[in-house]
């Protein structure tokens, strides 16, 4: 079952204007075959002056089991930045504060672009969502300490027993297609102030 | 004429001299002042002196044929009348003026009869005898009562010596008639005119006329017989009485001249008839007086009395010649005598024209008859004082060297030398002599003219007057003129031929001794006489004061060299008398200034330092009544305005006991106390009546200013009256109801009046502290409203109760809860709380969440319990509602519950501060109540709720803390904050303690880590990769979790999240790769 988490952070006071941008996983939506290692991207796109975020992952560790966390080319490619990459819970089926900032009184950078890399291993049929949880992990700062207002897309991910045929699998993808986008609509989550 | 030489000695009114010396005579006519005292005064006299009235220096007796001591009138009777008040007026007249015309001020008459030698007294003659020429000048209708009363006695006196004259002419030509043949001549008058008769030689035998006509002397002769036998009788006793008509004579040309120049006013009492005397008398007089009859006078022979008399006669013409004729016609006017005799013995003398007879024999009339009444003359006899110091001295100048000298010596009209000396306006003469030092007419004189011979020859009378001289030719001629002052400079101006002056003023006059010419002055070197403080009343009227300097010349007073005036005033200068001005309004300012003036004169220049003060008009200021409360304190406060010290007072009293009247010696009086006066008087006012006496009661101010008087009026005010505090109590039926009942506005005690009118079941008690207790249960069912009378009068109110003064009672029937509307429980405390009703039956719910711990129970009979321990964190307040039902209606109450609970730290005992920056942290803390409901400033005060109250200690210098809000009131939240310094790095153990009234005060030991930079973990002073890994290990950890790092909670949120790592990373280096 696919699942999509909309969450809005609201953009506090100071930065001068009410930026809305997302936070994703992708590819949103995936099929895998048990026993497959995939890797998921957490990406973010128009957002501008990015110093600093967090953000924890759930999933259904019948399903899957993560296997690395790596730091994105959105912030690697600085060169100037500090990487934690969270700790696994295949128990829990969490990943933890994934947490990476800028080093310096450097301004930030902006999307779009990957920030981290998650690697997963279906280790089991069944379905999950990867989402960001819990919410009030998710965190984006801007160079001057300021929270960014994000939208977060959860992912959807199927382990089945055996990869399917091409055109099952063009069939299949339609139709994911088809949910997809029926179903693919942003909703106010939660207003948090961590200040 | 000047008036620099008006006096107002001479002004001096009859009605004054009726009132003053007459009665002071009365008074010290027995004393006898055995003193100088007067000649010690500054001013001449002290008042004390002045007022002895010449009686009692002349040591007078009354009474006819009484001799009167040494009183220059001695015989006051005529005919057995006495004269003797109008006589003593007279006489002191007489002196007051010669004081007058020689500027001596208000000296004594002792200067008179104790110092005064026969030329002053005589002088003083010359005075009287003025007056009376004055008076007889005067027509009949104008004289006063005193004045007909001396004419009448003058006339008199002239009337009998009338009759004398012509009564003894014709017994001496009955004489002759009788026996022409053995008839003698009087041998005086013979004498004095060279006359013979021989009788015998010219009869045969018997007393038959051998040859011719008759020889018949002139009827002059006869009639200088009879004169010499009347009006010259005196000097049959009296030696010296020619010579007092003489020097008479002299005197009354000398105050002619001054009469002169005194002007017009003085020329009222002394008149023309003054003048007339004088012109056609005084040079005759003066030519008998140089002739020798003082000579022959002093003689002291018996005879030369009667002969000198005659010889008056002659030098004043009064006998025009003696020869015998034989025509019948002299026989017809000798005849004419019977005439004139009868004409005297029926009709009053003519006085007018005696005053006014050209030939002078009338003036002389007059003046023998009154100099007559002064026989014996009994001068003064005491020591002359001596020349002081302070006297003028005399400047004499012969050439051009003057010399200053306290005495002077000249020859008077006789060549007789005489040493004069100053003493004061005197002039104190001591006689020298002739060339062979013998001839001195009297051994001294007081006197204040000088008899001299200017370097012309001229007999002159210099008389002083100020500074100056008067001074009168002795002998004018026909063609001689006045020569008046100039009013401005005083005396005659420079330039002025004086030999052809009857009379001048100057400063100087020239004078002969042993031949040579000398010239003499008046001199005394300046010298300040005002008072050296000006007082000037600032925005009062435009004001003015004199200053005055003494010094002959009088001295020229002005502003010194360098000396400013204070704004506003003005100087005057002037000679002998400046004058400050200020100009009043609003000009100047207050203050006191320093002046300083210079006196110049000839002889010597002073300053002197003067003070203006320039000061508020004394004057009350406050105001002209006061209001009293009845039986209450009161402090009125008496302000004033003026130059202070001043003194305060009140008079004649403060009619109302309890209250006084202070001065408080700094221009203020203050009225206090209180008082019951009784409850009749409303007021007091400024004047009433005590006993038919009218008194006002005033305030006096008195300084230096003067003084001033305000009526007060007091007011004694009723005593306020008390108002109920509230004017309605409400009871509930069926059950027991208690209210207090309380005044406002009462200033005294009060007492309730209380009448419960039907209502039986209402009490009430007059607690005798201005407070009472209405009381009651009113019966079940009991409903409405009612009236009752309770009336609050409070003491002193002096009026009635009001007529029917409501007060109501409401009592409520309905369902009604009975217990208060608020509840307080405590965490952890077991309480319970009875809701009651006046519903025995009721059935109570309830409506709201009661806090957890606490339970609601219905009892079912009008009452109910909330009851239990409050759990902790059920700290707080809140509104519950209870509901009751009766018989037809539900009664409702809202409850405020409060559950008291005690503080308690919520928030950790650790925070980062960083140097450098503002830093802030609050300390948060549970409990109730939490915020106050006033101010800080006020919630001390009784009935707020003052919140929670925190201590701090430990917390370094620079950093604050407060749980106000910026309104002051209590936020229940302590706030540690402030910029720490780089001296501050290190941890801080801090002690705060929290508490809010309700158990035990919470404390926490709180750590405040100071840290150099943000992210400086470690506290190594920098942030680098060591700090950012171990923010890194603590990621995602909570307060009080395993894990958390408190150091590492950079924003001291509670958490160490990715909000610390970068809040730390942003301080380290860019490029630093950390593994």
């Amino acid at each position: 079952m696919k699942s999509l988490l909309s969450l809005s952070i609201i953009l506090l006071a100071g930065t001068g204007s009410a930026l809305s941008d997302n936070i994703l996983i992708s590819p949103a939506s995936q099929t895998v075959s048990v026993g497959q290692t995939f890797t998921l991207d957490i990406n973010v796109d128009q957002i501008p002056d990015l110093f600093d975020y967090e953000f924890s992952l759930s999933f259904n560790p019948a399903v899957l089991a993560a296997q690395s966390v790596t730091e994105g080319a959105l912030f690697a490619n600085t060169g100037d930045s500090f990487f934690s990459p969270g700790s696994i819970n295949n128990t829990a089926g969490t990943i933890p504060t994934t947490a990476d900032t800028l080093e310096g009184k450097v301004p930030g950078v902006s999307g779009p672009g990957t920030l981290a890399m998650v690697q997963f291993t279906a280790i089991a049929a069944g379905t999950t969502s990867i989402d960001f949880s819990p919410p009030h992990d998710l965190i984006l700062q801007d160079s001057k300490g300021n929270t960014l207002a994000v939208t977060a897309h959860s992912a959807d991910i199927t382990a089945g027993t055996s990869i399917p045929e091409p055109a099952t699998l063009s069939l299949l993808a339609l139709a994911l297609m088809f949910g997809f986008c029926c179903r693919f609509r942003s909703q106010p989550f939660e207003t948090l102030n961590r200040r | 004429m000047t008036k620099k030489y008006r006096s107002s000695g001479l002004l001096v009114s009859r009605l004054t001299r009726s009132v003053i010396y007459r009665p002071m005579a009365a008074v010290l006519a027995v004393l006898l002042m055995p003193t100088f005292s007067w000649l010690e005064s500054t001013a001449g006299v002290p008042v004390s002196a002045t007022a002895k009235s010449f009686q009692s220096s002349a040591q007078t007796v009354s009474g006819c044929g009484t001799p009167r001591g040494n009183a220059i009138i001695q015989e006051v009777c005529v005919n057995g009348v006495p004269y003797g008040p109008d006589l003593d007026q007279l006489e002191a007249d007489g002196i007051k003026e010669y004081f007058a015309q020689h500027d001596l001020g208000p000296v004594d008459p002792l200067a008179i009869y104790f110092l005064g030698r026969t030329d002053l007294r005589s002088a003083i003659r010359a005075e009287m005898l003025a007056i009376l020429q004055g008076i007889i000048n005067k027509p009949a209708n104008a004289r006063s009562d005193h004045e007909k009363r001396l004419y009448a006695w003058f006339e008199t006196l002239v009337q009998q010596n009338e009759i004398a004259e012509y009564t003894r002419a014709l017994a001496e030509y009955r004489s002759f008639q009788h026996d022409p043949c053995s008839f003698k001549l009087d041998p005086d008058i013979a004498n004095q005119y060279g006359l013979s008769y021989n009788g015998p030689a010219l009869c045969l035998q018997g007393s038959t006329i051998a040859v011719g006509a008759p020889w018949v002397p002139a009827a002059s002769y006869f009639t200088a017989v009879g004169i010499k036998y009347s009006y010259g009788k005196s000097a049959q006793d009296h030696p010296n009485f020619a010579k007092l008509v003489a020097q008479t004579q002299i005197n009354l040309g000398a105050m002619y001249g001054t009469s002169f120049h005194l002007g017009a006013a003085a020329a009222t009492v002394v008149g023309v008839a003054v003048v007339l005397a004088f012109k056609h008398f005084f040079p005759y007089a003066a030519r008998a007086i140089a002739a020798g009859v003082k000579g022959t006078i002093s003689a002291g022979a018996a005879a030369a009395g009667a002969a000198a008399i005659v010889f008056v006669c002659v030098v004043v013409g009064v006998i025009a010649a003696f020869q015998l004729f034989n025509n019948q016609k002299e026989l017809d006017q000798i005849n004419n005598l019977h005439n004139l005799l009868s004409r005297a013995q029926n009709s009053p003398p003519d006085l007018l024209a005696f005053a006014s007879d050209t030939n002078a024999l009338g003036s002389f009339k007059l003046t023998s008859t009154l100099v007559s009444q002064t026989v014996p003359d009994i001068p003064g006899t005491f020591a002359l004082p001596a020349h002081r110091p302070t006297d003028p001295v005399f400047v004499i100048t012969q050439g051009a060297n003057p010399t200053t000298s306290d005495s002077f010596t000249y020859d008077d009209w006789s060549g007789v030398a005489w040493r004069a000396e100053t003493v004061r306006g005197w002039f104190k003469q001591t006689c020298l002599g002739d060339s062979s030092g013998k001839n001195c007419p009297q051994p001294d004189s007081f006197i204040a003219d000088i008899e001299y011979v200017d370097g012309s020859g001229v007999k002159r009378t210099a008389s002083r007057f100020g500074p100056n001289f008067v001074i009168t030719k002795a002998e004018p001629a026909e063609s001689d003129k006045e020569c008046p002052a100039d009013e401005q400079t005083g005396v005659t101006p420079p330039g002025t031929d004086f030999s052809q002056c009857v009379s001048y003023v100057a400063s100087e006059f020239e004078y002969t001794y042993q031949g040579n010419a000398y010239s003499m002055r008046l001199s005394r070197p300046p010298v300040f006489t005002s008072d050296t403080i000006i007082h000037f009343t600032w925005q009062g009227p435009q004001q003015h004061a004199a200053v005055t300097a003494a010094g002959i010349p009088a001295p020229d007073i002005s502003l010194a060299s360098g000396s400013s005036l204070p704004a506003g005033v003005t100087f005057s200068r002037g000679n002998g008398t400046a004058q400050f001005n200020f100009a009043g309004a609003s000009s100047g300012t207050r203050g006191t200034y320093h002046v300083t003036l210079q006196a110049h004169n000839a002889d010597g220049t002073i300053t002197q330092s003067f003070f203006i003060v320039i000061v508020s008009q004394l004057a009350i200021t406050s105001a002209d009544f006061i209001n009293v409360d009845y039986g209450q304190p009161t402090a009125f406060l008496v302000t004033t305005t003026g130059e202070l010290p001043m003194k305060l007072s009140i008079s004649p009293q403060l009619l109302f006991p309890g209250l006084s009247f202070h001065d408080n010696g700094n221009g203020t009086a203050t009225i206090s106390g209180s008082t019951t006066a009784g409850s009749d008087i409303i007021s007091h006012s400024a004047c009433f009546d005590v006993n038919g006496i009218r008194k006002c009661t005033g305030i006096t101010a008195s300084n230096a200013q003067g003084s001033v008087r305000q009526e007060t009026t007091i007011f004694i005010k009723a005593a306020p009256h008390p108002q109920l505090t509230l004017p309605a109590a409400t009871f509930v039926a069926g059950t027991r109801n208690s209210v207090q009942v309380t005044t406002t506005g009462a200033t005294t005690p009060v007492i309730f009046h209380f009448n419960r009118e039907a209502l039986s079941w209402l009490n009430f008690r007059d607690k005798g502290d201005g407070t009472g207790v209405l009381s009651g249960t009113p019966p079940a069912g009991t409903a409405g409203s009612f009236a009752v009378y309770l009336y609050p009068e409070g003491r002193g109110e002096r009026c009635c109760p009001l007529l029917n003064p409501q007060f109501t009672v409401n009592v409520l029937g309905q369902p009604v809860f009975l217990t208060p509307n608020v509840a307080q429980f405590s965490v952890g405390d077991a309480g319970s709380f009875t809701i009651r009703t006046n519903q025995p039956s009721g059935s109570i719910s309830e409506i709201g969440t009661l806090p957890q711990g606490l339970e609601f129970t219905d009892d079912g009979n009008g009452t109910a319990t909330i009851s239990g321990t409050p759990a902790v964190g059920a700290g707080g307040s809140q509104t519950l509602q209870f509901s009751v039902k009766g018989d037809a209606v539900m009664g409702t109450q809202e409850l405020a519950l409060q559950v008291n609970e005690a503080p308690a730290f919520k928030t950790a005992a650790y925070a980062n501060f960083y140097a450098g920056q503002e830093n802030s942290f609050p300390v948060v803390v549970s409990g109730y109540p939490a915020l106050s409901n006033a101010p800080a400033s006020l919630s001390k005060s009784a009935g707020f709720i003052e919140g929670m109250e925190f201590t701090v200690s430990g917390l370094p210098a620079v950093l604050t803390y407060s749980n106000l809000n910026p309104e002051g009131y209590s936020t229940g939240t302590l706030t540690l904050s402030g910029t720490p310094s780089s001296s501050d790095v290190g941890q801080h153990v801090i002690t705060i303690s929290a508490s809010n009234g309700v158990g035990a005060p919470a404390t926490q030991t709180f750590t405040l880590r100071i840290a150099a930079v943000v992210g400086d973990v470690n506290g190594d002073g920098v942030v680098n990769c060591t700090d950012l890994n171990l923010i890194k290990a603590s990621l995602n950890t909570y307060r009080g979790e395993v894990g958390y790092n408190p150091a590492a909670d950079i924003n001291n949120d509670g958490v160490i999240n990715v909000e610390d790592l970068a809040l730390a990373a942003r301080n380290v280096p860019a490029g630093t790769v950390c593994q």
